[in-house]
C-alpha cells in the first residue's frame, strides 16, 4: 500500500491505523475504507481528496463509503486491498462535483468563452468586410488572429487563473481596447457595434462579482465615449443619441452585477454552512469512534489486569501450596536423617561426612522453602511487624556475629562501624536482623577473597542510615534497577551459579518498605555495592507513623475490602501525639500512603472500579472522603468513583482490636448501604 | 507408661515420629485421618496428642476442637495436652495462628519440617505437669 509522502501526516496515519485494523481482524472483509477528507476553500472553488481502499481487482463497490469522518470498515471482498486516490472540486457554486478527467470548465465559462468568440468572429468580419475579404493589411490581420488565438489558449489556462475576476477585468478592458483600435484604424467604426461589448460585460457578470462587473461597464462606458468623439466629431458627438445610451447601459450593467453579486454571496454563504455542518458532523462521528475506541480500551484493560491480578493470586497461592507440599516430605527426610544421628559414632569418617552433607542440605532447602513462603505472604501483602523502640545494635550484632564465621572462612575483612550516641528507632528488631543477615550473605558471596564489608549506621537529617558496603563484583545498572523484584537474579542465570532464589533482596525490601522507608542501592561495576536505608527515630511521631502505616498497609492489600483507618487522636483525651491541624494530618497521611504503597501491590490499588472503600475515623474534623480521594487521584491518576463510606467514632472499639474485628465493625457499619449494586459479596472470597 | 497418639496421614513421618516416641519409652499409638482419631480418642483415652493438622477427613483444628468440646461436656476425666504439627507455618502472621490456635484449643504448635527433640521435650514438660 503507498501513501503519497507529501499528505499530511495525520492523514497517512488514519490509514495505516485502517490497515492495520484489517490486518487485526484477519478474515474480515471490506468493501472500501474511506479516508477522511481533507477539504481546501479557495477563493471561489473547493477542492476536496480523499483515499479509499478498495478490494484489489475492484470487484466491489465502496457501497459503504463514509464521505467525511472515520473509517468505516464493512464486511465482503479479500485480503488484498488497493488504495485508490479520489479527488473532486466543487465550482463556485459549491454544488457541482465533479470527479477528475471531465470538462475543466463549469457551464459559465464555457458560455463566456463562447461569446467573446463570436465578438472576435463579429468584429473581425467587420474588419474583412471592409477590406472585401482580400487586401487586409497584415498588422489588421495579425491582431485577429491573436484574439482567435488567445480564445484557443484559454483551454491551456489554469483554472484558478481562468476564474479570478481579475483576470476577467482586465480581459475585458483588453479585448475593448483592441477592438475599439481594431475598428478605427480600419475605420469601419460604428457606435452600434458597442452593445456587444455590453453583452460581454453582462458575461462576464457571471464571474458575480459587482466591483469586477463595475469596472467593466466603466472602462466599456470610456472606451465608447472616446470612440465616438474620435470618429465624429465634437458636435456631432454630443448631438448624438448615443450618448443618452451609456449612462442607461452603465446603470443597467450595474443592477444587474449587483444582483448577481447578491445571489453569489448567499450561496457562498449557504455552501460554507453546509460545510461546516458536514464538518461538524465528521468531528462528531470521530468523537464517537475515539469514544468508542477508548471505551474499549478501558474495558480491554480492566479485564487484563483483573487477569493479572488472578495470575498473581494464583501464582500466590501456588507457591504456598507447594511449600506446603514441598515441607511434608522434607520432614520426613529430616526426622529421618535425625534419628541416624545418634549413632553417628558408629558410622565411618566419610559416610559421617555424607550424613553432615545431607543435614546441611536439608536446612538450606528447609530455608529456600522458607524465603518462597515468606515472598509469597508479601506478595499476598501479609507482612507484619512489630514495632519497638530499639538500638540500632539489636538487629546489627546479632546478625554481624551470625555470619562473621562465614565471612572468615571466604577470606573477607568484616568491619562495623557504628556511630556513638544514635538515637532509638522505631522498628521490629527480628526483621531487621533478617534484613541484615540477608545483605551480608549476599555480600559475603559476590565479593572475592581479600575484600573488605562495611557494615555502617549514622545519623543523617532524617533518622538513622543503616548501610552495607562492600568491594564486590558490582552491579550494571539495569541490574541495579530489577535487584529488588522477587525471583531477580543479577547476570546471566545460566552461565552463573546459581546463587539461591533471588527471593532475599525483594524480602528485605518489602521489610524495610513495612518500616516506611526505601532500601536503596549505588552500586558500580567490579568496584563494590551499598545498599542502604534510613530508619526514622523512635518519636512519638514516628510511631503514630507506623502506626498509620500498618492500617495504609492493610487497607491497600486486602484482598476482597479495602479500608483505610485514619485517627487523629485528640490532644485532649490524654494519648498525646499529633498537634498538627486536620489539615496538616491530612497532608501527612496522604505523604505517608505514598511512600508505604509496595511495589508489588500496583496492581491491587489499581483496580478500584468495584471495590468499596471504608474511612474509619476516630478524630474528629477530618474529611474521610477528601482522604481517599486524594489519594486515589495521586495513586491512579484521577478522581475515580469509588464508594466511600465514612464510619464514625462509636463504631470503632478501643485499642487491641484484630483485623478482622477491624473488618468486621467496618462491615457492620456500611450495612445500610449494602443495595449496592455492583454485586460483590465482600466476604465472598 | 504415658499413651501418645500420633496422628498423621504421611505413613513416613509417622513412623519417624513413633520410633523416635518408643524409643523414648512411651507407649505410642498412630492414626492416620481425623475420624479415626477422633475414634481411637474415644476408645483409648490417650494421655497427650500429637495432631497433623491437614489430614484427610476432619482436619486438626476442628479435632482438636472436637475433643475440647467433649471435654468441657465432661466426657473425658481430665484435660488432654495436644500438640498440633503443620506445614502451614504462620508464626509470621500471628494474628491468624492466634484465631487458628484459639479455634482449636490446642496447647501448643510445631512447625514442620521440626526437630524431634523439640517434640520429644514438649512432650516430657507436658506429661509431668500433669
Amino acid at each position: 500500500m503507498m501513501v503519497p509522502a507529501d499528505r499530511e501526516p495525520a492523514l497517512q496515519q488514519s490509514i495505516s491505523m485502517a490497515w492495520r485494523d484489517l490486518r487485526l481482524r484477519g478474515g474480515a472483509d471490506v468493501d472500501a475504507i474511506v479516508s477522511p477528507v481533507p477539504t481546501h476553500v479557495g477563493d471561489n472553488a473547493t477542492t476536496s481528496w480523499w483515499q479509499e481502499l478498495r478490494p484489489r481487482g475492484g470487484q466491489g463497490s465502496a457501497a459503504r463509503v463514509e464521505r467525511r469522518g472515520h473509517l468505516e470498515l464493512g464486511d465482503r471482498g479479500d485480503a488484498g486491498y488497493d488504495v485508490v486516490e479520489r479527488t473532486c472540486r466543487m465550482d463556485e457554486f459549491g454544488e457541482t462535483v465533479r470527479p477528475p478527467g471531465e470538462s475543466r470548465f463549469s457551464f459559465r465559462l464555457r458560455a463566456f468563452i463562447l461569446l467573446r468568440l463570436t465578438l472576435i468572429v463579429a468584429a473581425s468580419y467587420l474588419v474583412l468586410a471592409q477590406y472585401e475579404f482580400v487586401m487586409v493589411p497584415s498588422g489588421q490581420a495579425g491582431i485577429i488572429f491573436l484574439g482567435l488565438a488567445s480564445n484557443v489558449l484559454f483551454w491551456l489556462l489554469p483554472r484558478p487563473v481562468l476564474t479570478s475576476p481579475r483576470f476577467l477585468a482586465s480581459l475585458v478592458v483588453a479585448d475593448t481596447l483592441w477592438v475599439a483600435i481594431l475598428l478605427v484604424v480600419s475605420g469601419r467604426f460604428n457606435p452600434e457595434f458597442f452593445y456587444l461589448f455590453f453583452f460581454v460585460v453582462l458575461l462576464a457578470a457571471i464571474g458575480e462579482n459587482l466591483v469586477v462587473i463595475l469596472l467593466g461597464t466603466i472602462v466599456v462606458s470610456i472606451a465608447y465615449f472616446l470612440v465616438v468623439f474620435v470618429t465624429m466629431g465634437r458636435a456631432e458627438a454630443l448631438a448624438s443619441s448615443t450618448l443618452i445610451r451609456i449612462p442607461f447601459l452603465l446603470a443597467a450593467a450595474g443592477f444587474y452585477g449587483y444582483l448577481v453579486d447578491r445571489i453569489r454571496r448567499e450561496r457562498q454563504k449557504a455552501a460554507a454552512e453546509l460545510l461546516m455542518v458536514e464538518n461538524l458532523r465528521s468531528q462528531q462521528r470521530q468523537l464517537e469512534e475515539v469514544n468508542r475506541r477508548l471505551t474499549q480500551e478501558i474495558r480491554d484493560r480492566q479485564r487484563i489486569e483483573e487477569e493479572l491480578k488472578r495470575a498473581s493470586d494464583m501464582k500466590s497461592v501456588f507457591v504456598s501450596t507447594v511449600s506446603h507440599e514441598f515441607k511434608t516430605p522434607l520432614t520426613a527426610i529430616k526426622n529421618a536423617v535425625d534419628l541416624l544421628a545418634p549413632r553417628i559414632e558408629a558410622l565411618g569418617e566419610s559416610e559421617r561426612r555424607f550424613l553432615t552433607i545431607t543435614r546441611r542440605n536439608i536446612d538450606r532447602l528447609a530455608f529456600i522453602i522458607g524465603d518462597l513462603l515468606e515472598i509469597s505472604r508479601i506478595e499476598a501483602g501479609r507482612i507484619r511487624c512489630d514495632f519497638e523502640e530499639i538500638t540500632v545494635e539489636s538487629f546489627i550484632e546479632p546478625a554481624v556475629s551470625s555470619i562473621e564465621s562465614q565471612a572468615n572462612e571466604s577470606g573477607l575483612t568484616l568491619e562495623v562501624q557504628i556511630d556513638h550516641d544514635l538515637p532509638l528507632v522505631w522498628a521490629d528488631s527480628k526483621r531487621l536482623e533478617q534484613v541484615m543477615a540477608n545483605l551480608l550473605s549476599n555480600a559475603i558471596k559476590f565479593t572475592p577473597t581479600g575484600g573488605k564489608i562495611v557494615v555502617g549506621a549514622g545519623r543523617t537529617a532524617a533518622g538513622v542510615e543503616i548501610s552495607v558496603t562492600d568491594t564486590g563484583i558490582g552491579l550494571s545498572p539495569e541490574d541495579s534497577e530489577k535487584i529488588f523484584e522477587p525471583f531477580y537474579q543479577a547476570g546471566d542465570p545460566l552461565t552463573d551459579r546459581s546463587r539461591g532464589t533471588g527471593l532475599g533482596l525483594a524480602i528485605s525490601w518489602s521489610i524495610v518498605a513495612a518500616h516506611g522507608c526505601e532500601l536503596k542501592v549505588s552500586s558500580e561495576l567490579r568496584r563494590g555495592s551499598r545498599f542502604f536505608f534510613t530508619l526514622g527515630m523512635a518519636s512519638e511521631r514516628t510511631r503514630e507513623a507506623t502506626h498509620l502505616e500498618e492500617a495504609i498497609r492493610r487497607f491497600v492489600t486486602f484482598p476482597f475490602f479495602s479500608f483505610l483507618l485514619v485517627e487523629q487522636r485528640d490532644e485532649g483525651n490524654g494519648r498525646g501525639a499529633a498537634a498538627a491541624s486536620p489539615s496538616e494530618f491530612l497532608d501527612a497521611v496522604c505523604e505517608r500512603i505514598e511512600a508505604v504503597l509496595p511495589r508489588s501491590n500496583d496492581h491491587i490499588i489499581r483496580q478500584p472500579a468495584s471495590r468499596r472503600v471504608v474511612i474509619v475515623l476516630l478524630g474528629t474534623g477530618l474529611d474521610g472522603g477528601r482522604i481517599v480521594r486524594r489519594y486515589l487521584a495521586e495513586a491512579l491518576g484521577t478522581d475515580p468513583a469509588v464508594p466511600v463510606t465514612v464510619c464514625g467514632p462509636s463504631v470503632f472499639p478501643e485499642d487491641g482490636h484484630t483485623g478482622f474485628q477491624l473488618i468486621h465493625a467496618a462491615m457492620t457499619a456500611c450495612a445500610d448501604e449494602k443495595e449496592d449494586s455492583d454485586g460483590e459479596d465482600p466476604r465472598g472470597r | 507408661m504415658a499413651k501418645i497418639l500420633v496422628v498423621d496421614d504421611e505413613a513416613d513421618v509417622l513412623e519417624t515420629v513413633r520410633y523416635k516416641l518408643e524409643q523414648e519409652g512411651y507407649e505410642v499409638q498412630t492414626a492416620t485421618d481425623g475420624f479415626q482419631a477422633l475414634g481411637m480418642v474415644r476408645a483409648q483415652q490417650p494421655d497427650i496428642l500429637v495432631l497433623d493438622v491437614m489430614l484427610p477427613g476432619e482436619n486438626g483444628y476442628r479435632v482438636a476442637h472436637y475433643i475440647r468440646e467433649d471435654e468441657s461436656a465432661g466426657v473425658y476425666p481430665r484435660r488432654m495436652p495436644i500438640v498440633l504439627l503443620t506445614a502451614r507455618d504462620l508464626s509470621a502472621e500471628p494474628e491468624r495462628e492466634k484465631m487458628f490456635m484459639e479455634f482449636s484449643g490446642a496447647d501448643h504448635v510445631i512447625y514442620k519440617p521440626f526437630e524431634l527433640d523439640e517434640l520429644v521435650s514438649w512432650i516430657g514438660r507436658n506429661l509431668s505437669s500433669t
